[in-house]
């Protein structure tokens, strides 16, 4: 089985031989810059040094999967965000919100040829590259911001958030504004050579949003792109998601990305095998702050939780040590003998 | 008529409800009818504040009717405060300086905590988001701060926080340091020598009024 045919499989409910061990989550981190010399800003702007990085975690960490980009902004950016581009050891971040007002303005039409717009040609770009380094066999996952997170940073999360009461229309246009862009944009990473889509929506936990209105706005958003994009979808939504748990059991992807702060077996009850958990390795208290035994061992308990695949429960931070990333891999191979 | 509690309920309710027009109404009349405004905070702000924060707890109230009963609570608040007497003004549990920390604009949470600590009567310097650790430092020192309070949603700037608990040990200064944010523990907090930490916003004025009277 390839490590390609193992991922897909894992996520959709297949048989496999033993989980993967990957990130759907970014994987940029400052040994394998130095590893490489490739260093943030320049692999978020540079489709060969966000190719090489990613290769670098698959090369170097062991994670069964290149995954890109390292960053929230590349869609919000070429739907009218200005982007502060970061440094070596932080990530790029939304600057402004171009329809940020006290009253509503109705966005910008999608333009046409989004995807030459501003970064996302790096992307695509990133992915052609990977698929003709990694062959055909090793699965290539692409990330971008889901359409909650894309609506909130064009109209500004606390406007967002009150709008979800004051102005539910128009939350509800920017959210289908948002997943019109995230569909576009996915199938065209999909059709660049992505394996995998990998949906990042922070902003739809219930540490933020009312749970009874991630049941009324979002999952109808979900169940909808589900069927517009056109691979395998994992919907990562960080914090404590236990709330969400029953609906997004009808998401209608093929599996939800979870952190530690959600149980994971608590998790695969309440989806019942209608989709797949993948997860959940602390980013903040193990891998960045723990030794490779804590993650070694969290990643054992895990496994015995009968994650799909073993992986960060969120992006890893840009100072996790190689040896702490590597641990989760050899936490995989010895729970399944390998 | 209505009466002075039915007058304060009403405000307490309107908070809850987060209707900011009703509540900067009701301050009106609660003036109106001559109610002390110190009263009418407590009573009404307050109290329903603390029902919202007590329904957080129990999630029954969410983020977003938080935001809500916030703006409401300050727009009675802002009817209120100009009428209260010098004494009471001044009366005030401790002073914070709260920020996030370096390299983070994520400001919801220090928001919320800002507000729950205003409504538990501190006295509140904010130094905004992406704060260097001089500025919480020199901040601290300039007005004699009881509390440095920070959040910070990213490992990056989590990694600051230890900064500003080392500057204010250097300076001497007094003030105790509270913690949160989504990839603080207790044990990071702990780690980096917090004298406390807070889950939530709910939590963080707990541990602030514990270590106030520690």
């Amino acid at each position: 089985m390839t490590p390609k045919e193992r991922l897909l499989n894992a996520i959709n409910g297949k048989r496999v031989d033993h989980a993967p061990v990957v990130s759907f989550t970014q994987t940029g981190t400052k040994d394998l810059m130095d590893n490489i010399s490739v260093y943030w800003p320049e692999a978020h702007m540079d489709p060969l040094l966000m190719a090489k990085l990613s290769l670098e975690a698959h090369r170097a960490i062991g994670f069964e999967a290149v995954r890109v980009p390292y960053c929230l902004t590349i869609l919000l950016e070429a739907l009218g965000c200005t982007i502060l581009p970061g440094e070596r050891t932080r990530q790029p971040s939304i600057a402004s919100h171009p329809y940020n007002s006290r009253q509503p303005i109705m966005p910008e039409p999608i333009p046409d040829d989004l995807k030459s717009h501003k970064r996302l040609p790096v992307v695509l770009g990133a992915i052609r590259t990977l698929r003709e380094q990694v062959g055909s066999d090793i699965p290539i996952i692409a990330g971008a911001e889901g359409p909650v997170t894309v609506a909130s940073d064009l109209l500004e999360v606390t406007t967002f958030m009150k709008w979800t009461i004051k102005k539910r229309d128009t939350v509800k246009e920017y959210l289908d504004y948002g997943a019109e862009a995230v569909v576009r944009y996915a199938n065209a990473m999909l059709d660049a050579g992505a394996d995998v889509f990998s949906l990042l929506d922070p902003v739809a936990s219930p540490e933020l949003l009312n749970p009874r209105d991630f049941n009324d706005f979002i999952l109808p958003l979900y169940q909808d792109m589900a069927k517009k994009i056109s691979g395998d979808v994992v919907l990562h939504i960080c914090g404590d998601v236990e709330f969400i748990l029953p609906y997004l059991k009808d998401c209608g992807f093929a599996a939800v990305s979870i952190e530690e702060k959600t149980d994971l077996y608590k998790a695969k009850e309440i989806f019942d095998g209608d989709i797949r958990v993948v997860g959940n390795v602390s980013t903040s208290k193990t891998l960045f702050n723990g030794s490779p035994e804590q993650v070694y061992d969290e990643s054992m308990e895990a496994l015995q939780k009968g994650t799909d695949a073993l992986a960060p429960g969120c992006g890893l931070a840009p100072m996790t040590p190689l040896e702490n990333c590597q641990a989760m891999v050899r936490a995989r191979n010895d729970h399944f003998g390998l | 008529m209505t009466s002075k509690e039915e007058l304060l309920e009403k405000l307490s309710n309107a908070v809850i409800e987060g209707d900011e027009d009703k509540c900067a109404e009701l301050a009106e009349s609660a003036l109106e009818a001559g109610i002390d405004p110190y009263e009418a905070i407590m009573k009404g702000c307050n109290k329903g504040m603390e029902i919202v924060s007590h329904k957080y707890e129990c999630k029954e109230m969410f983020v977003p009717e938080i935001l809500l009963s916030a703006d409401a609570m300050y727009a009675a608040l802002d009817v209120l405060r100009p009428h209260l007497k010098v004494d009471e003004a001044g009366k005030k549990t401790g002073t914070v300086v709260i920020g996030v920390a370096e390299g983070d604009i994520h400001d919801i949470g220090k928001n919320l905590v800002l507000m729950m600590l205003d409504v538990a009567g501190y006295n509140i310097v904010d130094v905004g988001r992406d704060v260097s650790a001089d500025t919480f430092v020199e901040k601290a020192a300039e007005v004699d701060a009881d509390l440095v309070a920070m959040s910070a949603l990213m490992t990056t700037s989590m990694v600051r926080m230890e900064l500003v608990i080392n500057g204010l040990k250097k300076r001497n200064l007094k003030a105790k340091v509270i913690v949160g944010g989504a990839p603080i523990s207790q044990s990071y907090a702990d780690k980096i020598g917090a004298d406390g930490y807070g889950k939530d916003a709910v939590e963080a004025v707990r541990v602030a009024n514990k270590l106030m009277e520690a």
